[in-house]
């Protein structure tokens, strides 16, 4: 009765889910006339490539790709390094400061860095501008995944550690061969998280980069959109402007551009996460 | 001077006593120095009369002049209120679906049902709320949404969603839920396959049905997770989701009485003016108030259950 | 083991792709250009200028033939001024920010764009930008020859040229798109009056189900506000302190800010028409909702939508004619062409600037110059000649491939003299649009060349916005009843808007007193 229940509200949910994506996945392909018409629909009469034709022509889609592929792997993999050593501290019961390490971390949640401040922090004071350690460095700790992470290493039995001291072991043998391996779940996702972060980010590159060559998928398609609202920037003039309007199309179309390769790598993070319960059973 | 002396070696017995320790912390915390502390000077601007061309060091100080334009009136209550009880029901909800399907999802034992269930509860996250504004609009437009259609057809007249406040609170809520209830069941289902397989194991020698097993082993050892993600959300109570209500709400006036909150609000008070000191003074408001309130959470948290405290 | 390994080598392979990406950066642009106070002789024109590469901060799109379009310029001016181009592209809705911290941060830029509705009063009461007057005699004789005495008098900040007006006209053009087949099927004659125009929207609603009348935007783009356009009786037209909106207004040419919850009329009465017309379900319910307000017209759904221009584009007809098959619009315009029917203060909608960091001022405005001479003119607005477009005559041109360049003069060379119109273009429109170029054919407002500090009532203008963004698109559509609407306008911000009228009756009467010396 229960597990009937059980399977009925995870499909419902799914389902809820689902079909909203596959509306934005299957209405990407749908002519664009039928789109404006009659809007979104379950399964459209019409296809066509149109806004894919469009948004994977030139060379800067794969430029942009290129970028915001070498920006996630290494902002992610340094990013979980030095997130996941940072809240092994904030979380370990020998550290005399680590209440107010955890309280200055989660002021930085609260205040944020002043946009002028960043600013010439990034631009004139560590000359930044124009290179990916402007996309990479400023997001290497993010305190919500620290948090997470010093979370889940509290629910790791003290025990592991005591006898690992007793062996001789130092902390950095133990964060690194111990309490990582075990740790690997909430590793996995906060590595999901950290991915997720760089590839949809949008603003360091506004901000920091000008040349055009190095823009990442998301800024290239902020562009596009933005041409969205040129008339009434521009009103008060004549000129019929040409400027290409993204359609609706072309909008559905970017979200499924833009999740692509997450999907691609979704499976093989999955696994570290939904194993379930054989993984905890690794004990000291 | 003798007490700073012994603080003085206090700390350094303290450091190197745990020196691998906050060797790994190092490069965290440079990194929170640099580019989190550094730059926070910035916040200064909100007392300021600040023009870009003195810097942050010459321009005139005002004191709380830049906060005026956000408490004249009485809107400034208004949309606090908004934000709060909005951020609450996101926040509730958004959790506590997530423990649902987590807890859920755990208990399956079909694999591919649920590697595949796992894998789409997840999908809404990447929908841009661009996209998710235009369903919204599929769904509830007056004329040819697909709700007053079906209320046609029961004989309704519909209602004129997008002219009714009240309803959109808990619109937004459902929304918000399901956009990020897939993202937090994963921190979850992480936390529940890191428990030890023992715990299950013993008990279900002891005849424990799984329905007891769930409530009485999973649902504890997930509360300190689900404290932590609770205390972090409240800590940003007061600030709202912009991007979320820019795009569903916009300039539609007529929800603004329920669905105005304090990001959209100072964003139509400045959107004109380009004025930095006085963006700062809302941003220091809300991290105020953010502060405020979670430190009185966290001392309770502390008090309830040492394990989900923050600091 | 293995797996320290494994993400020992992830971190090593991300290390030296990030090696490889951030070799080059800074690079070009260092050249040192003539410094940049007065221009001594050394600047002569025969000797051949070293080489500079000039940094442009504009907003949009980077269109795909760009980098050919950069060539050919390059190649054009390698002889003479030679400059190099580095454009960036700021996308239109990040504008405001991203060019406040260029420019707070110091950096070095050669050419910003910047508009009253933007920052640029701010930004030049900050001292941000260089006085031009000088350098335009010097360098700039084709840009200052390129647009007549009146745009350059009237947009003077502080007595100054401090920025490069960018526009080809006085006005914008406005009409009303209309079905032009379901007129026909409904038997309606054309539409001459603004009374037609309602009858047929009544006419609509009875007959055509399925249907909406009509549907409009926000601000300029509200019912009220486009029929504020054509009204030649009183000429209500918005002030200098709050934008678009009509809470604040003048009337006639009397020098005096009228405020609409005291003096209501005429608004009064088009507002409580409106509010019946949406009552009798003339207007779209959605109409806060819609992102695009003329989207709905495009897709077939609605009769008749306010237009910002005389004509309707290429591409939104043929957008409309694959959604509506056998569909037909025409435009209908209330707009009278009369010599001194319409009064102008010749405020320019967008500028180009010269910040005072820049390096190489004098480059720049030679620039400026070389890109404001025809053939130059021609290549950065429409870009390749026989690729993107095609010259007819010297007034006309006829696009080809727009997707590769779409042209964009209006952000950084606009003149009125160099500007083609496109050869398909209606000639009746062409007519109107004519007018809006000639600044002969205009009644000077007596305003003209008056500059709101907003200063002294920040407070004030940012308290009445929130006010004005939760009510105003309601109630200029009629989605609100006005009566109560204005009550509660008046509670909320009725002070302040009161204090903005008597800040700025007070700076123009100040600046009618100078004017009359």
């Amino acid at each position: 009765m229960f597990l009937l229940l059980m399977y009925a509200v995870l499909s419902a949910f799914a389902l809820f889910c689902f079909i909203p994506f596959w509306i934005v996945f299957i209405n990407s392909f749908a002519d664009e006339s039928l789109l404006q018409t009659a809007g979104y629909q379950l399964l459209p009469g019409k296809f066509s490539l149109h806004a894919y034709e469009f948004l994977l022509s030139g060379k800067q889609v794969f430029r942009s790709y290129g970028i915001t592929i070498i920006v996630t792997i290494a902002g992610t993999a340094l990013g979980v390094l030095v997130t996941a050593a940072y809240a092994y501290t904030l979380s370990h019961r020998k550290v005399k400061y680590r209440n107010i390490l955890s309280f200055l971390t989660f002021l930085t949640m609260l205040f944020g860095a002043g946009l002028v401040g960043f600013y010439m922090l990034i631009a004139n004071w560590l000359h930044l501008k124009d290179t990916v350690w402007a996309l990479i460095l400023p997001y290497l700790l993010n305190p919500f995944y620290a948090f997470i992470l010093v979370s889940y290493y509290r629910t790791l039995p003290y025990e592991l550690n005591e006898a690992a001291t007793v062996d001789g072991a130092n902390d950095l043998y133990i964060f690194f061969r111990i309490i990582w391996p075990i740790s690997l779940p909430a590793i996995a996702t906060v590595s999901l998280f950290y991915a997720l972060q760089y590839w949809n980010d949008w603003y360091l590159s506004l901000l920091f980069i000008d040349n055009y060559k190095m823009l990442p998928l998301q800024m290239m398609i902020r562009q596009l959109m933005s041409n969205l609202n040129v008339m009434a920037y521009v009103s008060g003039s004549q000129t019929q402007y040409n400027v290409i309007v993204p359609t609706y199309g072309m909008q559905l179309a970017i979200v499924c551009i833009t999740i692509g390769p997450i999907v691609f790598v979704y499976p093989f993070i999955q696994r570290f996460f939904i194993k379930g319960l054989t993984l905890g059973s690794v004990k000291g | 001077m003798g007490r700073r002396r012994g603080f003085g070696g206090s700390f350094v017995r303290e450091l190197s006593r745990n020196r691998y320790l906050y060797l790994l912390a190092l490069p965290g915390i440079a990194f929170l120095i640099v580019f989190a502390y550094m730059p926070m000077f910035g916040h200064l601007l909100a007392f300021q009369n600040y023009r870009l061309s003195d810097g942050i060091w010459g321009s005139e100080w005002v004191g709380f002049k830049n906060f005026e334009f956000f408490f004249n009136g009485k809107h400034w209550l208004r949309v606090t209120l908004n934000t709060v009880f909005l951020n609450a029901l996101f926040l509730v909800s958004g959790l506590g679906s997530a423990v649902v399907l987590a807890v859920f999802l755990n208990e399956v034992r079909n694999k591919l049902f649920k590697r595949i269930a796992q894998s789409i509860i997840f999908l809404p996250y990447f929908i841009s709320w661009l996209v998710v504004s235009m369903m919204a609009l599929t769904l509830f437009s007056t004329s040819e949404g697909l709700i007053n259609r079906a209320l046609a057809v029961l004989g309704s007249d519909g209602v004129d969603w997008y002219l009714t406040p009240g309803v959109w609170p808990y619109i937004l809520t459902v929304i918000s839920a399901w956009k990020i209830a897939g993202y937090n069941s994963i921190i979850f289902l992480a936390v529940i396959s890191g428990i030890s397989a023992e715990y299950y194991e013993s008990a279900r020698i002891e005849g424990a049905s799984r329905m007891q097993q769930m409530l009485y082993i999973t649902m504890p050892l997930m509360r300190p997770i689900v404290m932590v993600l609770a205390l972090l959300g409240i800590g940003r109570i007061f600030y709202g989701d912009f991007g979320m209500i820019y795009a569903i709400i916009g300039d539609n006036g007529v929800l603004f009485p329920t669905t105005d909150v304090i990001d959209s609000y100072a964003y139509r008070a400045l959107r004109q003016q380009g004025n930095f000191s006085m963006s700062s003074a809302v941003i220091v408001y809300q991290s105020c108030m953010g502060l405020v309130t979670i430190l009185i959470f966290n001392a309770i948290a502390r008090k309830v259950d040492a394990d989900s405290r923050l600091f | 083991m293995k797996r320290l390994l494994s993400v020992t080598l992830v971190f090593l392979v991300a290390l030296v792709a990030i090696a490889g990406c951030s070799g080059k950066n800074e690079g070009e642009g260092k050249a040192p250009g003539p410094s940049g106070q007065t221009g001594d002789s050394h600047a002569a024109d025969d000797a051949k200028l070293e080489k500079v590469t000039l940094k442009i901060m504009i907003p949009g799109d980077r269109p795909p033939d760009m980098d050919l379009v950069i060539a050919e310029a390059e190649k054009r001016m390698k002889d003479t001024i030679n400059v190099k181009l580095d454009i960036v592209f700021v996308p239109w809705s990040d504008l405001a920010q991203k060019t406040q911290v260029t420019l707070a941060s110091g950096e070095n830029i050669d050419l910003i764009f910047d508009a009253p509705w933007l920052h640029i009063n701010q930004m030049i009461a900050s001292g941000f930008y260089e006085p031009l007057d000088d350098l335009l005699a010097k360098y700039g004789q084709t840009v200052l020859e390129k647009r007549p005495k009146q745009m350059w008098d009237y947009n003077k900040y502080g007595g100054k040229i401090m920025a490069v007006p960018l526009g080809v006209s006085y006005m914008s053009g406005n009409s009303y798109m209309v079905r032009k087949d379901i007129r026909e099927k409904l038997g309606v004659p054309p539409i001459k009056t603004y009374e037609d125009l309602i009858a047929f929207a009544y006419k609509v609603k009875e007959q055509e189900k399925g249907i909406i009348p009509m549907t409009a935007g926000s601000a300029t783009y509200s019912l009220v506000a486009h029929h504020a356009l054509n009204d030649y009786e009183t000429h209500v037209r918005p002030t200098h302190a709050l934008g678009n909106s009509l809470m604040l207004y003048y009337k006639n040419n009397d020098g005096k800010v009228y405020n609409l919850l005291e003096d209501r009329e005429p608004i009064g009465t088009w507002l409580a028409n409106t509010r019946k017309w949406f009552t009798d379900g003339l207007i779209f319910k959605d109409i806060l909702t819609t992102k695009d307000f003329q989207q709905p017209i495009s897709a077939g759904k609605v009769a008749i939508v306010p237009n910002g221009a005389f004509g309707i584009g290429d591409s939104f007809k043929n957008t409309f004619k694959n959604n509506v098959p056998g569909g037909e619009l025409e435009t209908v315009t209330f707009f009278d062409s009369a010599k001194g029917a319409n009064f102008t203060n010749f405020k320019q909608w967008n500028f180009l600037a010269v910040p005072k960091v820049s390096k190489n001022k004098e480059r720049a405005i030679m620039f400026l110059n070389w890109a404001n001479e025809k053939e130059n003119y021609d290549l950065l607005s429409y870009g390749i000649e026989g690729k993107n477009w095609e010259a007819v005559g010297e007034k006309k041109m006829k696009n080809l491939d727009t997707s590769g360049y779409p042209a964009f003069g209006y952000v950084w060379i606009w003149n009125p003299v160099d500007e083609r119109s496109d050869v398909n273009g209606d000639p009746g429109n062409e007519e109107k649009d004519a007018v809006l170029r000639d600044a002969d054919m205009f009644t000077t407002d007596i305003l003209a060349g008056f500059e709101f500090d907003s200063t002294p009532v920040q407070n004030e203008v940012s308290q009445y916005n929130t006010v004005d963004g939760q009510y105003y698109t309601a109630l200029f559509n009629g989605v609100m009843d006005p009566d109560e609407t204005l009550k509660k306008f008046e509670a909320e911000a009725g002070p302040a808007l009161k204090k903005i009228q008597q800040e700025l009756q007070k700076q123009i009467d100040e600046f009618l007193a100078a004017k009359a010396k």
